[in-house]
């Protein structure tokens, strides 16, 4: 991973793509790599770390982010894998 | 030996016999076969690239057959082949444009085959011991501004390949005959009487084409790599004042990696290596549309870096 002023970008070598991530999703990732989460449980813990975030907005946008990052090989969802 | 220490007719002799086998930056390039007039321009673009006499046929990187059409074509309207180890994806072209299919047959091996290296389609040139890299489009002006530096005095590395060795870091040199198309051609006939241009090659596939001869000390400064200070994405536009300003990594390393002909073939080496080079270079965009000034703009940022003590390293050895 390599980040330059406010852009991230991340190498998957599982598929070979090079992704370009704002800081949201370097966040979203962030607390994935480390525990297993719900959804639930990333929109709160996001919304501690930062009072300007609001959780409903958060939570309305962040199962279209789930879905993008499993899209794209960087997440396994607990339903995939059932 | 130099190629031009042969006569055209020993040359021929040579590409009719065991081949001819030539130095060409990094790889060893054996021609064989033989074409009315192509012994005649190798002699006058290669000039002073290295003969092997007698080469490990181990160690050559890519055999080249350069034949006379098949059939009733070998007269009737006389045709050059193409032909390699590998099955290439050209047809036969008019015989007198043997040279263009020369060139055009060693891009696509070396595009093909030479993955040691990160390739970028980018012109490299070195002034004071530091490289710069122009990566672009077609029709950016790439190799008119390139073919100009050049004239100037910088070291040609390569018009066409930016061969990155990512373990050391360094550009390697791939001098060759800068290919200028269509109005390109005249611009830069007029632009320096020091230009040798070899003949135009009218109605190929990217329009009318004519070869300008590398500089001597692009072709004797084939062995020497050179450390990449600053990569600059350059683009012409008509009537505009030149300008050149920083631009962010970011978009640099995105730019980079899409220019790059084998960055997913790499993978995480290719990843790394345009990231690397992002980090150490100086990253801007100029646009131009006068050679002088763009040409007069980029010696001056090479120069004031250079009395800042910025912007670099010396040539590197591989």
């Amino acid at each position: 991973m390599r980040e330059w002023e406010e852009e991230s970008f991340l190498f998957n070598p599982a598929s070979g793509d090079t992704h370009l991530l704002n800081a949201l999703s370097m966040e979203i990732l962030g607390l994935l790599e480390r525990n297993r989460l719900s959804a639930e449980a990333i929109v709160s813990r996001l919304a501690q770390r930062s009072e300007s975030v609001e959780s409903q907005l958060l939570r309305d946008h962040l199962v279209e982010y789930l879905h993008q990052f499993e899209a794209m090989g960087l997440i396994i969802s607990d339903q995939s894998c059932d | 030996m130099r190629l031009n220490q042969l006569e055209t007719a020993a040359i021929a002799n040579r590409m009719h016999r065991d081949g001819l086998c030539l130095s060409v930056g990094p790889f060893l390039v054996t021609v064989s076969g033989g074409v009315k007039g192509l012994p005649e321009l190798l002699r006058q673009m290669y000039g002073e690239t290295t003969v092997v006499a007698t080469p490990d046929e181990s160690l050559v990187d890519f055999h080249i057959r350069m034949g006379p059409g098949r059939g009733l074509r070998r007269w009737w309207r006389a045709q050059a082949v193409f032909d390699t180890d590998a099955t290439p994806p050209f047809t036969p072209f008019p015989r007198d444009h043997a040279f263009a299919l020369f060139e055009w047959g060693l891009n696509w091996c070396i595009a093909m085959q030479a993955h040691q290296y990160l390739m970028f389609h980018s012109a490299v040139l070195e002034r004071n011991g530091k490289a710069v890299l122009l990566p672009a489009e077609p029709g950016s002006g790439k190799s008119t501004l390139c073919a100009a530096l050049m004239l100037n005095g910088w070291r040609l590395l390569s018009d066409e390949f930016g061969l990155y060795r990512p373990e050391s870091g360094l550009i390697h040199a791939l001098p060759r005959p800068i290919p200028l198309k269509n109005e390109s051609i005249e611009i830069i006939r007029k632009y320096s009487n020091k230009a040798v241009l070899g003949p135009v090659f009218e109605k190929t596939r990217k329009g009318d084409v004519a070869h300008l001869q590398p500089s001597k000390k692009s072709l004797l400064g084939s062995d020497q790599p050179a450390r990449p200070a600053y990569v600059v994405f350059p683009r012409y536009i008509a009537g505009v004042e030149v300008l050149l300003h920083p631009f962010a990594k970011g978009r640099a390393f995105l730019k980079l990696s899409s220019n790059a002909f084998n960055y997913r073939l790499q993978g995480a080496r290719g990843f790394d290596a345009v990231a690397d080079l992002v980090d150490r270079c100086d990253t801007y965009y100029l646009e131009f549309s006068s050679l002088d000034e763009a040409v007069e703009r980029l010696q001056r940022l090479f120069d004031e870096d250079e009395q800042d003590g910025v912007g670099g390293a010396a040539t590197g050895q591989a």
